[in-house]
Parts: structure tokens; C-alpha cells; sequence
């Protein structure tokens, strides 16, 4: 039972990262109906961005957390007004080929700044233990479990219940109404990046404290793919939740059976699920009309 | 329209024609130079090493330049970026044999070495593997191929050896956490080696997938195995978080890993879990007297920012550049590939500067710089010290 | 010069084309690509090889995903599958070459009904994420079945005939890939042109009125995948020809983007579409490494840790320009510039 106890919890713990790069996966396609192959590499560079704000301003975390938000918002915003705004009415694949792109020139451009080797994100919550009944864990790994936490809810309050959510929501379900009803459909797909890269970037920052800031981090991404799809690629929460399930999953297989099936069984899953809900375990079935 | 065969743009793009000169002499051998190459990892994530060993073998054609060259010839490195696939590898040294190349130094990680034997051999392309040492380069020997270096089979059992015989407590058990490609196959080649022949109680081998960070559910499995001596098998910043995750749970482990763990980034890595860890290598390490020689000529050969790529994988493309320069050397004023072949293979000594032993290779071995001295790593002190001879394995 | 396009009988209309001038080009075309290993060195010419079984490939991958609208991110599983059969047969159970590569394509259809038929029902991003579960699995199996395929050694192929051609040489293997090139193009184009083509078009375009008009949404969907997957799967055996040494490091997921981006760039549902795209994604990264040889000896040294870095960056701008230029891809730029030329001086 012990064992299984932190299994669980290491599961949770990667889940909580891919669960939050996924919702930065959703949050776009969502809104903008757009793969966003650049989320890892997105995330990379606000972890990279706050490593150096963290070294250099040595700022302690509650400090730090607002700045790297506001940050990663800004870079965010920015990608989007420079690469995805001048394609908007282009083909969605044009678009999704355009992340791609963005993806390759970020990974290069990250290499080109901070260099290519790991370096360790040291901030002062890292290093305590912190024992839960059977469980140990880092302070810094039930730190990534409780962001996970906060912006899951942080996400659900703002589609909920703001009025620029509910705009989201809107212009996700039918654009040209959206429009018509007075929605800046432009701002929303800005803002859709900007929340994503939030999101993401500090799923990059909890990542880099429990392992190290390194130029491979934008993998990440690749991996938490497949949440994104087991949770339903439109919805947000849905995605979260598939980051833990993958991340359980693949702990849980890894610890009783072995054979490198951490990377696989995630995937196994996936298909067995596909079959019976073909739009994800919380994706919105599509009525389609001919 | 039915003009589906229109496609005649395609005709502009592939007549980019570019006529190979034939070679005059010998291949990569002109009046002024004589071409040395390197396919190496310079991107992706191995390019911490990769970079290095560039650096290293540009510092040995430095040095020869400097004192005027080899024979009245100067002597160029090209290196071309393999990215750590294969498939590049494979590109890269055709590159370089279209540009004309004497001889490869650098030859890629231990798949890419794999993948461009066959063209070696057809091509007798004198080969010096030194980056990622790969029994399969030179057993059975091929003609033109040597190595430097011991496999990562020897210099992980080195380490078992040495920890069953002074460090672990009688009845210890052995654990094992290892890539799943040929890099994890040489790791647990020892591993069953030390099962064989030290008689270890070894668990069950634990495998991951290469590109995976994170290692909960690994250790926690072999704490459950309650194991005392952990064979960590990461390629570089695997090993840290695998130590990390055992320092968790306050595991107390003697810890065998592969020479990437002694580079300062990794080192710096591993420091704050408080593990005193081994390591093997068949030269001496960097900051050591073997490598004082080395450190100072490349300092004079290259820029402060170079310098920072700089670590142990630069001393073995030292040695290996130094070695085929020598090579050449001895073949006079009109080298060719065989000749330097012969020289090698003379059973005659090449001096390293120190990094380690003269070395020598004969016909019927292809390989030098076997003997592997057991180091102890402590991150926390940053300090890399031999606790055994050179020896065999 | 051609003016106008008159078709007068049902015989023209099924002709691939009716217009001389495009034979002659298209026989030039191909002469002066069999001349092309006499002109360039072994590099070029490996690249050429890339790129003509990138081009195979991506036709593959245009079958299911430009014409029938099957997304696919699987290209890797299928290539391996194709790869690894042909090498096996060759190296393990010696086999003649022509039949292994054969065989590559047959063992790798065969693998697509296993995907395919649990992925009718998907759609969509859904569907792309059970053929890239099932490129996982498949890399996977490929690792660990140590004992079929050798595991993480990798195989080695040696000794390779193939119908008279010494396939170590390499002119002899450019000449096969543009020999199975050509195939490949013939048989596509063949394909679109008959009731199947259109089938998998109207699938695409909608597949609940496709199903009105009586097509076979399982039978259909099925031949895409299976004739698809033949192709990647003969691209994947001539891979083995390629390299001689094959291990699962070379199919990892970047290659079934990497050939997305091929199709994408190129053209989706487009044959030309598809070789401009592989073209273009392969050489890429050749051209912008030409490019920075160029630079002066000075800036190369002040790069040289970083030259590495400014070649992804600019191959990264590159495919972005490109896109935002023309964001139906290089097949619509060909489409522009052959109209303007029909039409000058009239076109805008």
C-alpha cells in the first residue's frame, strides 16, 4: 500500500505537468481551433525567462510567481501578434504549419541565448521534505500538484464566470456571431495565447526547479500531446484532468510491470478510450448536419 | 486542367550541380592542407559533448599548425552536425567525403558509429572512434578503424568491481537503471558481467525510454527491491534526477555511472543530494597534471567563449586528433590513407601529452587505452579523484 | 502556347494529359534527373535520394490526409514497419531485395487495417492521435522484441541486388528510388482519376453526404489507409537500401511531422504538391547551411559555437515566411505563376 501510495503521488506529480501544458493545448484549440505545436517550446522560454529573472533578481517566490505570470503573458501575447495574427483567415493548417515553425525557430533561439547546458533553477521552497502519511515528496514536486490545483480552478472561475471567458467561450462556439454580438475576435485569440503560455510556462517552471532548466525541455510538450487528446482536445479542464491520468498511468504500469511501458501505456489507453468516446473522455460530441 | 505533370519546377531545384573535383593525391590532401573530419552531436541535446570534442580536435591541429604543420602542410578540421540520429551520421560523412576528408576522428555517438562502418570499410576511410567508444567498431577488427577508449561495459564494471570488493557490505544488492537503446545495452552488459562474475545479488534491470526526466516510479521500485549499489545509467542529466529521487527517500547507495557524470553541468546538478558517486575513465580528468598540457595549449588555440564548451570529452578528441596527426606525420611528404593505416597499426607508441599512457595499436588490435582507473566524484566539493590504478577489466 | 482547355471526348477527359508540350517536358524533366548522378558528387546525390524517398513518402501521407482527410501523425510507425520488414528479410532470412521491398509495403498495409479499423469512427485530431499512439507502440514492439528485430543493436544490410543494381553504389540507388518515384507518381494519379479517387475525395469533403451518395464510408476509408500506408511502407524498405543500418532512432515523431509539414508546405491533396513539399523540407536545411558557408571567415569563427542554432533559426523563419507568403502552399505559388504566365500580358 506504501509503494502504491508514491507511485500515485510520483504519477500526480508529472501529471500535474503535462496536465498543465494540456490545458495550455486546449485553452488555444479551443478558442482558435489551432494545434499549437510550439506550446513545449512556448513553455521552454518562459522557464528559461524566469530562470534569469530569478538568478539575477533572486526575488523569492511569492514575488517571483506575479512577475513570471505577467511575463509569460506578454511573451505569449507577443508570439501571437508577430507569427499567428497575419495568418488569421488562412487555412487552420497553414497555421498549425506556422507553429511548427515557430517551434523550430524558439528551440534555436533559446540555444543561442542561454547556451546548451542544464543548470539547476534554484529558488528557496526547493529542497524540504515534506511527508504525507507514507509519502515523501519534495516541496518543490506537492509545489507543481498545487499549482496544478490553483490553475485548474483559476481556469474553470474564468470561463465561468468573467466576461471576457464567457467571450471565449462564445467566439469558440460560433465566430461570426461572436463577432456580430460585439466580440473582439482578434483580442481573444491574443489572449487565448497569452493564457497558454501562462499556463504552460509554469508548468516549465515547476519542471525545471524538480529537474533542471535544459534546452530538451520543449519534449515536454510532445508528451503532453496525448493528455490533451485523452481529456478532449476542446476541453480545458478535460485536458488538465488527462495530464494526471496520463501521468498516473504511466507511473503506475512502470512500477508493476515494467518493460518500458511508462511511455506506452499512456498511449494504450488512449486508443481503448477512443473507441468508446471517440471525442475524448470530456469532449464536447459534435452534431454534425448535412 | 488535366497538366498534373507540370511539376518541371522541380527539374530548377535539383540541377543544383556541383562537380566533385577528383582528387589529385590522396583524398583530403592538397598542396597546403590535409582535410581531418568530425561527425558529431554539435545540436540537440548531446551537444554538450559533442561541441566539446570538436573543440578538442581543433586544439590538436592548432597545435600542429603552430610549429608549422604537418610536412610543410597545415592541417584543417571540418565538422559537420549529426544532431545524435543515425541517419545523420550517415549524411554527414558523405558530406565530408565529397568535400575530401583524410581521415574521421569524431564518428558520432554509438548508433551513428554503427551506421557508418559499412562505409568505412567500403570506402577504407582511416577512422580513429574515440567520442562514444562501441565494441562493434572494432570487434571483429576492420581494417581502417581503431578505437581509443574502454567501453562503457569495462568502465561500469571497473566501478561494480571496485565497489563489491571495498565499498558494499557483504550480501548487497545490485540495481540497475539503464536507457533502452545500444547505450543501456553496454551498461547492463556489465551489470551481467559483475552478476557472472562477482556473484552480485542483482534485481530485477529497470528500463526507460530515452528523452525521459523523470524517475519516481524507477527508484521507488528498486527501494522496494531495497537495493544498496545503484548502476545509474543515465546519458547525462538523467543521473542527477535519478539521485535526486533517491535522496528522497534517503536511500543509502553506492552509485556506478558512466564518465559523463564527472562534467561540471552534471556535477553541478548532482550536488545538492549529497551522494558521493563513481565513475570510471581511461584518462586522466580534467583539472588533473595529465591534463595540464592539453588545458594550457588550449588556451593559446581558442576563444574565452570556446573555452566555456570545453570538458573531458574534448581530451579524448585531443587524443585522437593528435594521434592521426602524428599518423600522417610519419607517413612524409606524399601521405595516403594506407600508409597512415600502416603507421598506425605499426605497434609503434603515439604520445598523448599526458592525458593518458602512450598509446599504441597493432594489426590484430585495433584498440588502445583499454585501462580504466575507478574515479570517485563528489559533487558538493566538485572534486573528481582516481581511488584505483589503471587497469584492466 | 496553350489558350484555352477542350476536352471532346470522354477518352481526353481520362488521359492524364492531353497536352504534347507537357510530355516533352515532363520526358526532358526525367531524363535530365537519370542524368543527374553523372553531374553531382556522392553528398548531393544522397541528398537526392532523401528527397526522392521523402517524396514517395509524402505522397503516401497526401493519399490519406490531403485526399481523404485522414489526419495522420503515424508516418514514422508506418516507415518503420516498412524499414524494419524490408531490412529483416534481407539481412535474417536473405530474401532477394525486390521482393523484401515488395514485402515492405504489404506488411506495412496489413498494419494499417490493425489501426484502421478501430479509428473509423475518429475524426480529426482524434484520429491523428490513435495513429501516433499506434507509431509509438509500433517503435516500441520494434525495441523490445529483441529477439525479431535485434532491439536497440539495429540491423545491418549488406549485399544488395536489386534487379541487376549494385545498391551500395550510390547512382544505382538514386536511379531505383526514381524508378519506384515515378511508380509511385504514375500510380497516384492513376488512382485519383478513377471512382476509388473520387470516393476518398468526397470523404474528405463530407463524409456523412460521401455515405449518401452510396460510398462505403468503412470499405473506402480502409483502401485509403491500406493504399497510403503501402507507399510509407515502400518508402520505409527503400530507407533500408539508404542508410544499411537501420535502428528505431530514426523514426521518432519529428519525422511524422517533418512529413506533415512536407504535405502541408507542398500541397495538401496535391501529387506535385507533395514532391515540391519534400523538395523544399529536405533542402531546407541544405540551403541555409550553404548559405552561412557564405558568410565571411570572420563571422563564421564569431559563430562557431552557435552556427549549429542560426541554421535551425533561420530554417524555422523560413517555413513562416513561407507560409505567410502563400498559405496554400508551394503547389498554389506554382498554380500562380503558371497563371500569370498563360495570362500575361492580361494577368494581374
Amino acid at each position: 500500500m506504501e509503494l502504491f501510495l508514491n507511485f500515485l503521488a510520483s504519477g500526480l506529480v508529472i501529471g500535474s505537468i503535462y496536465g498543465l501544458i494540456a490545458i495550455g493545448f486546449a485553452v488555444i484549440f479551443k478558442t482558435t481551433g489551432v494545434l499549437n505545436f510550439a506550446q513545449g517550446e512556448v513553455m521552454m522560454l518562459v522557464a528559461y525567462v524566469s530562470w534569469s529573472l530569478a538568478t539575477e533578481l533572486d526575488l523569492p517566490l511569492v514575488l517571483l510567481i506575479p512577475l513570471v505570470v505577467v511575463a509569460a503573458a506578454a511573451i505569449g501575447a507577443l508570439l501571437e501578434r508577430i507569427f499567428i495574427r497575419p495568418m488569421l483567415g488562412e487555412p487552420v493548417f497553414a497555421i498549425i504549419m506556422v507553429t511548427i515553425g515557430l517551434a523550430v525557430t524558439l528551440r534555436s533561439v533559446i540555444v543561442l541565448i542561454w547556451g546548451a547546458d542544464a543548470a539547476a533553477f534554484d529558488v528557496p521552497l526547493k529542497g524540504g521534505l515534506i511527508e504525507i502519511g507514507p509519502v515523501v515528496l519534495f516541496t518543490e514536486q506537492l509545489f507543481a500538484i498545487v499549482l496544478f490545483l490553483v490553475v485548474a480552478l483559476a481556469i474553470f472561475l474564468f470561463f465561468r464566470f468573467t466576461r471576457i471567458g464567457t467571450a471565449m467561450r462564445a467566439t469558440a462556439q460560433d465566430e461570426t456571431t461572436a463577432l456580430l454580438m460585439g466580440v473582439d475576435v482578434k483580442r481573444i485569440s491574443m489572449l487565448a495565447w497569452a493564457i497558454a503560455a501562462v499556463v504552460s510556462g509554469l508548468a516549465g517552471i515547476a519542471f525545471a526547479m524538480m529537474i533542471s532548466r535544459a534546452p530538451d525541455m520543449w519534449f515536454l510538450g510532445l508528451r503532453a500531446f496525448p493528455a490533451t487528446i485523452l481529456g478532449g482536445l476542446d476541453a480545458p479542464l478535460g485536458s488538465g484532468l488527462g495530464g494526471l491520468l496520463i501521468g498516473v498511468i504511466g507511473d503506475l504500469s512502470e512500477g508493476y510491470i515494467g518493460q518500458g511501458l511508462k511511455e506506452i501505456s499512456g498511449f494504450v489507453v488512449i486508443i481503448v478510450i477512443l473507441m468508446v468516446r471517440p471525442y475524448g473522455l470530456f469532449g464536447q460530441r459534435e452534431l454534425e448536419r448535412v | 486542367m488535366k497538366r498534373v505533370f507540370g511539376s518541371t519546377a522541380i527539374a530548377a531545384l535539383a540541377v543544383v550541380a556541383s562537380v566533385s573535383v577528383a582528387a589529385a593525391a590522396e583524398q583530403g590532401v592538397t598542396d597546403g592542407e590535409i582535410v581531418i573530419g568530425n561527425v558529431l552531436p554539435m545540436s540537440s541535446s548531446a551537444a554538450l559533448v559533442g561541441r566539446a570534442a570538436h573543440f578538442g580536435s581543433v586544439v590538436a591541429a592548432d597545435e600542429a599548425n603552430a610549429e608549422g604543420g604537418v610536412n610543410g602542410r597545415k592541417i584543417v578540421i571540418k565538422t559537420e552536425d549529426d544532431g545524435y540520429v543515425p541517419a545523420r551520421t550517415v549524411q554527414g560523412l558523405r558530406k565530408l567525403m565529397d568535400e575530401g576528408v583524410f581521415g574521421l576522428i569524431g564518428t558520432g555517438a554509438g548508433a551513428g558509429t554503427a551506421a557508418i562502418l559499412p562505409i568505412l570499410e567500403q570506402e577504407k576511410i582511416p577512422a580513429i572512434v574515440s567520442f562514444s567508444p562501441l565494441k562493434a567498431a572494432i570487434d571483429p577488427v576492420k581494417p581502417t578503424v581503431f578505437m581509443i577508449g574502454a567501453s562503457y561495459q569495462d568502465l561500469v564494471f571497473a566501478q561494480l568491481k571496485y565497489i563489491h570488493d571495498k565499498v558494499a557490505k557483504k550480501g548487497a544488492r545490485y540495481g540497475i537503471i539503464r536507457q533502452d537503446d545500444d547505450f543501456g545495452v553496454q551498461v547492463e552488459g556489465a551489470f551481467q558481467r559483475a552478476v557472472k562474475e562477482l556473484g552480485i545479488t542483482a534485481v530485477e534491470p529497470v528500463r526507460y525510454k530515452r528523452g525521459q526526466k523523470d524517475f519516481g516510479a524507477e527508484i521507488l521500485k528498486l527501494r522496494a527491491e531495497k537495493i544498496d549499489v545503484l548502476v545509474a545509467g543515465g546519458v547525462t542529466s538523467e543521473t542527477p534526477a535519478m539521485m535526486k529521487e533517491a535522496s528522497k527517500y534517503k536511500m543509502d547507495l553506492a552509485m556506478a555511472t558512466v564518465p559523463t557524470s564527472t562534467l561540471p553541468p552534471i556535477m553541478g546538478l548532482a550536488a545538492p543530494y549529497g551522494y558521493v558517486y563513481y565513475s570510471g575513465d581511461y584518462i586522466s580528468p580534467m583539472g588533473s597534471e595529465g591534463a595540464a598540457h592539453f588545458t594550457e595549449v588550449a588556451k593559446a588555440s581558442l576563444s574565452e567563449d570556446e573555452l566555456k564548451a570545453v570538458n573531458r570529452y574534448s581530451l579524448t578528441g585531443y587524443v585522437a586528433a593528435r594521434m592521426m596527426i602524428e599518423a600522417i606525420r610519419r607517413c612524409g611528404k606524399e601521405p595516403t590513407r594506407a600508409c597512415a593505416v600502416e603507421q598506425l597499426q605499426s605497434g609503434k607508441p603515439f604520445d598523448t601529452a599526458g592525458v593518458t599512457l602512450p598509446l599504441t595499436f597493432t594489426p590484430e588490435r585495433h584498440i588502445s587505452a583499454t585501462a580504466v582507473r575507478v574515479l570517485k566524484v563528489d559533487p558538493k566539493a566538485g572534486s573528481v579523484t582516481p581511488v584505483t590504478d589503471f587497469a584492466e577489466y | 502556347m496553350r489558350t484555352g482547355h477542350y476536352v471532346e471526348s470522354y477518352e481526353k477527359q481520362l488521359a492524364l494529359t492531353t497536352n504534347p508540350v507537357t510530355w516533352a517536358w515532363t520526358g526532358a524533366l526525367l531524363l535530365g534527373l537519370a542524368l543527374f548522378p553523372l553531374l553531382v558528387g556522392n553528398y548531393l546525390l544522397s541528398v537526392a535520394i532523401t528527397v526522392g524517398i521523402a517524396a514517395i513518402g509524402a505522397i503516401g501521407l497526401n493519399l490519406l490526409t490531403g485526399i481523404t482527410g485522414l489526419i495522420s501523425l503515424g508516418q514514422a510507425g508506418f516507415l518503420a514497419a516498412g524499414c524494419y520488414t524490408t531490412a529483416l528479410l534481407v539481412a535474417d532470412y536473405g530474401w532477394p531485395p525486390e521482393l523484401a521491398l515488395l514485402a515492405a509495403g504489404f506488411v506495412s498495409a496489413l498494419l494499417s487495417l490493425v489501426i484502421g479499423v478501430p479509428s473509423l469512427r475518429l475524426k480529426g485530431l482524434y484520429l491523428a492521435i490513435t495513429t501516433l499512439a499506434f507509431s509509438f507502440i509500433i517503435t516500441h514492439f520494434l525495441l523490445y522484441a529483441e529477439a525479431l528485430t535485434h532491439g536497440p543493436y539495429g540491423v545491418r544490410v549488406e549485399n544488395l541486388r536489386f534487379l541487376g543494381l549494385d545498391l551500395t553504389q550510390l547512382d544505382q540507388l538514386f536511379w531505383l528510388v526514381l524508378a519506384v518515384l515515378v511508380l509511385t507518381v504514375l500510380a497516384a494519379l492513376n488512382l485519383l482519376r478513377t471512382r476509388v479517387g473520387r470516393a476518398f475525395t468526397a470523404i474528405r469533403d463530407h463524409d456523412v453526404a460521401a455515405r449518401v451518395m452510396g460510398i462505403s464510408l468503412t470499405r473506402y476509408k480502409l483502401a485509403a489507409f491500406m493504399v497510403s500506408s503501402f507507399v510509407v511502407g515502400i518508402a520505409g524498405g527503400l530507407m533500408a537500401f539508404q542508410f544499411r543500418f537501420i535502428n528505431v532512432d530514426l523514426f521518432n515523431l519529428l519525422i511524422s511531422i517533418e512529413a506533415l509539414a512536407m504535405i502541408i508546405v507542398g500541397g495538401l491533396g496535391s501529387v506535385a504538391g507533395s514532391i515540391l513539399g519534400a523538395v523544399f523540407i529536405v533542402l531546407l536545411p541544405e540551403a541555409v547551411r550553404a548559405l552561412t558557408d557564405l558568410l565571411p571567415a570572420a563571422l563564421t569563427e564569431m559563430l562557431s559555437t552557435y552556427v549549429y542554432e542560426v541554421r535551425g533559426l533561420l530554417t524555422g523563419l523560413a517555413i513562416i515566411v513561407m507560409l505567410r507568403i502563400e498559405p496554400h502552399g508551394l503547389i498554389g505559388l506554382w498554380r500562380d505563376a503558371k497563371r500569370y504566365w498563360t495570362h500575361w500580358p492580361l494577368s494581374v
